[in-house]
């Protein structure tokens, strides 16, 4: 039988070859899936409790070990330690919750976004087990929601509720073997409108040369032609730029998967494949699964209310109303059982790459439902299959 | 989005398309205080997380205002005004669920000044409920519970047996 990995998923992460799955129930624990067997299944083998409130975001680096922050502003990097998952302190110096977090392509720097509207980029002194954190200065209004690193690990792309995209230099002075991002640490080089409203997600694409921001209006802005080690390339002229604005929900989260192609998902519970012509224009081009059962129909639908609750309706309706023959309510879908979508937001995305750091068109979505779902882009069935534990 | 004095039916349907854009809510704790997560709608202390306000409007008094920000949904509805009876017997239900606001979740204890009935939808409440199903029960309780013509055909109808009792009991 099948079972939902929790009932509300909040963040969730993959290591590099697919085969170790984290999970935040939304609490404070991180769950640790792992393949056994052959038949795909998969099962529960370590909880990690060290953080005491809710985990915000995970992401694992290619050596196999992961971060994980969290609302009470801590940070841990989780390494296998013989048979057990051992924590590393990130001191991020944070008073206020962490919200996302993101290595860098490199795997030697951290980047956290936090509400007390700033970003922190950790790194590992050498010989010691710990990590400590670079505040940048002050220059965000508002909460920082979302961080992308360039593919060369010089510049971070950020952004915030207070609905702007920035672009940093995040090279640490004396951190040697980094890529070289013009001005100093910290220095903001683009700052642009997210779009209409707070921004959700950020994403580079795998050459660096575009970025997308997904903000609330719901549209997605597409920024081309940037160039990390161009200044001037970077203060974009309109042209280079394409607002898109959808028909759907916003997009909680956005992932370029070519340089041509980026998926997105959101509070529709489905995935969307955007394309660029060859004109260089950005468009829908479809929606991976079926409609999902989270659209509502016109017909009036009675609110699946809990039975004591529809109760304490009934009481309310007169004799009168009550001996008219009660109208079939048809059930709501049970949450979580179908095959197809989700059936509530979706949280998180995670693009499957391959050791080069290519994105393979294969993605992975966790969603308020309580499921992860895996996806292939390049089959015409889109979804592949609802992960389930045994 | 509503003309004056439309009949029900595209005013649900436009509440219910409102609701359904404006349920997108992302669960984010406080920006000014350590471990709180608190409704920026009732805060209102950080402008850049509210939208501009959905104003739906039937007709002159009746109306829907949906106030939006980035983790939470304030919904004020300001009913039909009707004569002194049924104004009682509405407030009297009204009242009745709002004492419950505990077990129903998405109701406000009080509502919002100048509205009859408030309800304050989180994120957490996205999490743990149908979004359908929490749109349609807005909805029904907008649209049956505030209606109280059954209650006054009982309290009239009642009326009139106790009136013919009393005929009775004083003719014979």
């Amino acid at each position: 039988m099948s079972k939902r990995l929790a009932s509300v998923i909040s963040c969730h992460g993959w290591n590099l070859d697919g085969t170790i799955l984290a999970v935040c129930p939304n609490n404070s624990e991180i769950h640790l899936y792992e393949v056994v067997g052959n038949g795909g299944a998969f099962s529960r083998t370590t909880i990690l409790k060290q953080h005491r409130q809710l985990v915000s975001s995970i992401d694992w680096n290619r050596r196999d070990s992961f971060v994980s922050c969290s609302h009470d502003s801590t940070a841990f990097v989780w390494s296998l330690d013989g048979n057990h998952w051992t924590p590393d302190v990130v001191f991020t110096r944070l008073k206020l919750a962490a919200l996302c977090v993101r290595w860098s392509p490199c795997g030697r720097k951290l980047a956290i976004g936090s509400s007390e509207m700033r970003i922190c980029i950790s790194h590992q002194e050498k010989g010691e087990k710990w990590w400590v954190s670079k505040h940048f200065r002050r220059c965000h209004s508002s909460s920082v929601v979302a961080v992308a690193w360039h593919p060369l690990g010089a510049l971070l792309a950020t952004t915030s509720t207070d609905g702007r995209c920035r672009i940093f230099n995040a090279a640490p002075p004396g951190l040697e073997g980094e890529g070289h991002a013009p001005g100093a640490f910290g220095d903001v080089l683009m700052d642009v409108e997210a779009g209409v409203g707070w921004g959700h997600a950020v994403a580079w694409s795998p050459s660096g040369s575009q970025l997308v921001v997904s903000s609330h209006g719901p549209a997605l802005h597409i920024l081309s032609g940037l160039d990390c080690a161009d200044t001037a390339s970077l203060q974009l002229p309109g042209t280079c730029r394409q607002l898109l604005e959808l028909t759907q929900l916003p997009l909680r989260c956005v992932t370029f998967l070519s340089e041509t192609s980026l998926v997105g998902a959101g509070f529709d519970g489905q995935v969307f494949l955007f394309e660029k012509d060859s004109g260089g224009v950005w468009s829908f081009a479809l929606a991976l699964s079926p409609e999902p059962e989270l659209r509502i129909d016109g017909g009036g639908r009675r609110a699946g209310v809990s039975a004591a609750f529809s109760a304490k309706l009934a009481m309310f309706r007169s004799p009168a109303k009550k001996e008219r023959p009660v109208e079939q309510t048809p059930s709501l879908p049970e949450k979580g059982a179908a095959a197809t979508g989700h059936s509530n937001a979706v949280v998180d995305l995670h693009v499957f790459t391959d050791a080069a750091g290519v994105p393979t068109g294969r993605i992975s979505t966790a969603g308020w439902d309580g499921r992860v779902l895996l996806w292939d882009t390049g089959s015409d069935e889109g979804l592949i299959k609802a992960l389930h534990v045994t | 989005m509503c003309s004056i004095g439309v009949s029900l039916v595209p005013y649900v349907d436009s509440i219910r398309e409102a609701l359904f854009r404006s349920l997108t809510l992302v669960d984010s704790p406080c920006q000014h205080i350590d471990g709180y997560s608190k409704p920026e709608i009732e805060l209102q202390n950080s402008k850049e997380l509210l939208l501009d306000p959905i104003e739906l409007h039937r007709s002159e008094q009746e109306r829907v205002i949906v106030e939006r920000s980035l983790n939470s949904v304030r919904i004020n509805v300001q009913l039909k005004r009707v004569r002194d009876l049924e104004t009682w017997l509405r407030s009297k239900r009204i009242a009745f669920m709002m004492q419950r606001a505990d077990n129903i979740d998405i109701i406000r204890r009080k509502p919002v000044p100048g509205f009859d009935i408030s309800f304050l939808v989180t994120a957490r409440h996205l999490q743990v409920f149908d979004k359908a199903a929490l749109i349609d029960f807005i909805i029904t309780l907008m649209t049956e519970l505030a209606s109280v013509n059954d209650l006054k055909r009982l309290i009239s109808s009642r009326g009139r047996i106790s009136s013919v009792s009393i005929t009775k009991a004083l003719t014979t």
